[in-house]
């Protein structure tokens, strides 16, 4: 593998700390496995984790409240600002911030799920495209090049229109918008993969297809999924938003950065709040993402720095 | 290519098919079932699917994609109409990209650790972290709230395009910044540059004719994907500032379920991104002459 030396340094520290219980080494390895790893972007990331666990007890109001006599305030250090609505309120009287506060769980969750319906599809279809080549490969590669080629977003919306919006219709497509580049690049690791000896040995030992490929080649390419999924998530978070954005994703009252803008935009020339901050919300959750996977690829898997 | 076009039209096929019954929407609330017959058998609904995927590609195949079933005019003359708008949009941001995004990318690449590398890698990761809508919105906020500089809608004269133009840019100017400047970093490091200073060649050769020509591949190749995704972009962004192209038109459709028009908006845009990477493959050969198709 590519880490070898430190993987086995890693598995050698690891049984040592074991043996000894000694907690100091568990944290040296700890920092060791984290070292240059980017400070703000982990807190955004962290705040906004915190942010979609924990919305219940943060957010100051209830999110859907609607409060007409409220409406468009703007935010505390404003003129007519009210301290109790920190960052202002939309056209319905509704709380900017709790509803930014419940629209981090909207985002994580569509991006943590479809991030596993693309992940999987994708990984199945490389590692079988892969790994009995022939016309499994050419269908499937196939089918990725129609999905370059299709202007997907188009497609999301025909879909959207026809199931209805709503977060499950949202995840499966996104998960269908992100499958084809892990696909891809599964694929060509496995091609690699599968001329190795330890492969040979495996199907000498009496290995079947299936065990070879569960057993021995998706071990071996984890950690090139867990970039590809790292670099993913802030293109779904984006996909998902701009869906949203036009009414084609998540559907209101849902609290969702997209929807919010969307809701926002008829009141741009009276409240810039409602169009400012659910949008930096967005852009720096993504910008976070974006630099931790840029960290983790690094650190993991040098090797698709060409992404 | 063919075989990709094919699949595209199985798909849009299949969706428009599995979205229920089109007579029944196209009519609307009140009719009679006399006239609802009639109009299934008038659009060939009432055949077997298989029947109406073929006569669906034989139409495609003629350019025929019937009639929109909002505007009741043919499909694609509509979508054609629509055409120069979005690509005049799309030329502009892609002017845009490239005269910014290579020489600031190069700029960053050739003075490493100056003010210029700092300024382009931070452009290049916020602007790839602002979604296109949203910039777009704080530029209407910006140049048309506050300031009142700019017009916020509509497709009146060249000031109209100034905000769509960089509002579909954005998010590829970032992206072409920071490849840029990696892919010239590689190309710098490399001995041919060594050689050529060592030989005494001046800056500026070394930078646009040796570095810039051999980081050329990776640049193509990102700003035909970007051109892609102008057409992803252009839905957004027509959508913001009220431009008549092709993408408004997409969306519009789509949410009325005007599939004849969706199916030949899709299609339409399909070729000129099939074309786009053709045309990507065949620069590959000019730009590496390494690179052949035949032997």
């Amino acid at each position: 593998m590519r880490d070898t030396g430190a993987l086995g340094a890693e598995k050698a520290a690891r049984a040592g700390a074991s043996a000894a219980g000694g907690t100091a080494l568990a944290v040296r390895r700890l920092r060791l496995w984290f070292r240059g790893v980017p400070l703000v972007p982990l807190l955004i990331i962290c705040l906004v984790a915190i942010a979609s666990l924990f919305a219940p007890l943060i957010a100051p109001h209830d999110p859907l409240g609607t409060n007409l006599a409220q409406k468009l305030t703007p935010p505390a250090w404003q003129a007519g600002g009210k301290a109790q609505f920190l960052l202002g309120t939309d056209y319905a009287g509704r709380d900017i911030l709790s509803r930014i506060v419940w629209g981090a769980r909207i985002s994580l969750l569509v991006a943590a799920l479809g991030l596993v319906v693309g992940a999987t599809i994708g990984v199945t279809l490389g590692m079988l495209s892969g790994y009995f080549a022939g016309w499994v490969d050419g269908l499937i590669m196939r089918v990725t090049d129609i999905m370059l080629a299709l202007p997907f977003i188009l497609v999301a919306i025909v879909i959207v229109g026809i199931f209805g919006g709503g977060i499950v219709v949202v995840v499966v497509v996104v998960g269908l918008a992100g499958w084809s580049q892990y696909a891809r690049i599964v694929r060509g690791e496995v091609l690699s993969l599968k001329q190795r000896d330890f492969i040979a040995l495996a199907r000498i030992a009496g290995c079947g297809d299936a065990q070879i490929l569960v057993r021995h080649i998706l071990p071996n390419i984890t950690n090139t999924v867990i970039v590809l999924a790292t670099l993913n998530v802030g293109s779904i978070i984006l996909f998902e938003s701009a869906l949203s954005f036009l009414g084609m994703g998540v559907q209101p009252p849902t609290p969702a950065w997209g929807l919010m803008l969307a809701e926002g935009r008829p009141y741009i020339s009276v409240a810039w709040w409602l169009v400012t901050f659910p949008g930096i919300a967005l852009a720096s959750t993504i910008l976070g993402i974006n630099f931790l996977g840029d960290w983790l690829r690094d650190r993991l898997d040098p090797k698709l720095r060409q992404m | 290519m063919v075989v990709a076009l094919w699949g595209i039209t199985v798909i849009i096929f299949a969706l428009t098919r599995l979205s229920g019954d089109p007579a029944r929407l196209m009519m609307g609330e009140s009719y009679s079932e006399k006239y609802y017959l009639e109009l299934r058998q008038s659009l060939g609904l009432d055949r077997p699917v298989y029947v109406q995927y073929g006569l669906y590609i034989r139409d495609v195949a003629r350019g025929d994609f019937g009639q929109s079933w909002r505007f009741r005019k043919p499909a694609m003359p509509i979508v054609m109409s629509r055409l120069p708008a979005t690509a005049q949009l799309g030329a502009a941001a892609m002017a845009l990209v490239v005269l910014v995004a290579i020489p600031m990318g190069m700029l960053a690449a050739v003075k490493r650790g100056s003010f210029f590398d700092t300024f382009g890698k931070g452009f290049a990761l916020v602007g790839q972290s602002m979604p296109t809508f949203w910039v777009g919105l704080m530029l209407i906020l910006l140049l048309s709230v506050s300031l009142r500089w700019l017009p916020a809608s509509g497709r009146d004269g060249p000031a109209n395009m100034l905000m769509p133009t960089l509002t579909l840019a954005w998010f590829s100017m970032a992206a072409l910044t920071r490849l840029t400047r990696s892919a010239m970093l590689d190309v710098i490091d490399s001995d041919f540059i060594k050689m050529a200073r060592v030989k005494g060649a001046p800056e500026s050769v070394v930078v646009f004719k040796h570095a810039l020509k051999n980081a050329a591949i990776p640049i193509v190749t990102l700003l035909g994907l970007q051109l892609a995704g102008f057409l992803r972009g252009a839905v957004i962004v027509e959508t913001i500032f009220a431009w008549p192209g092709v993408g408004k038109l997409a969306l519009d459709a789509a949410m009325g379920r005007d599939f004849p028009l969706v199916q030949a908006a899709v299609l339409v845009t399909a070729v000129v991104f099939l074309l786009t990477n053709f045309a990507v493959d065949i620069l590959y050969g000019y730009l590496d002459p390494r690179i052949r198709y035949t032997k």
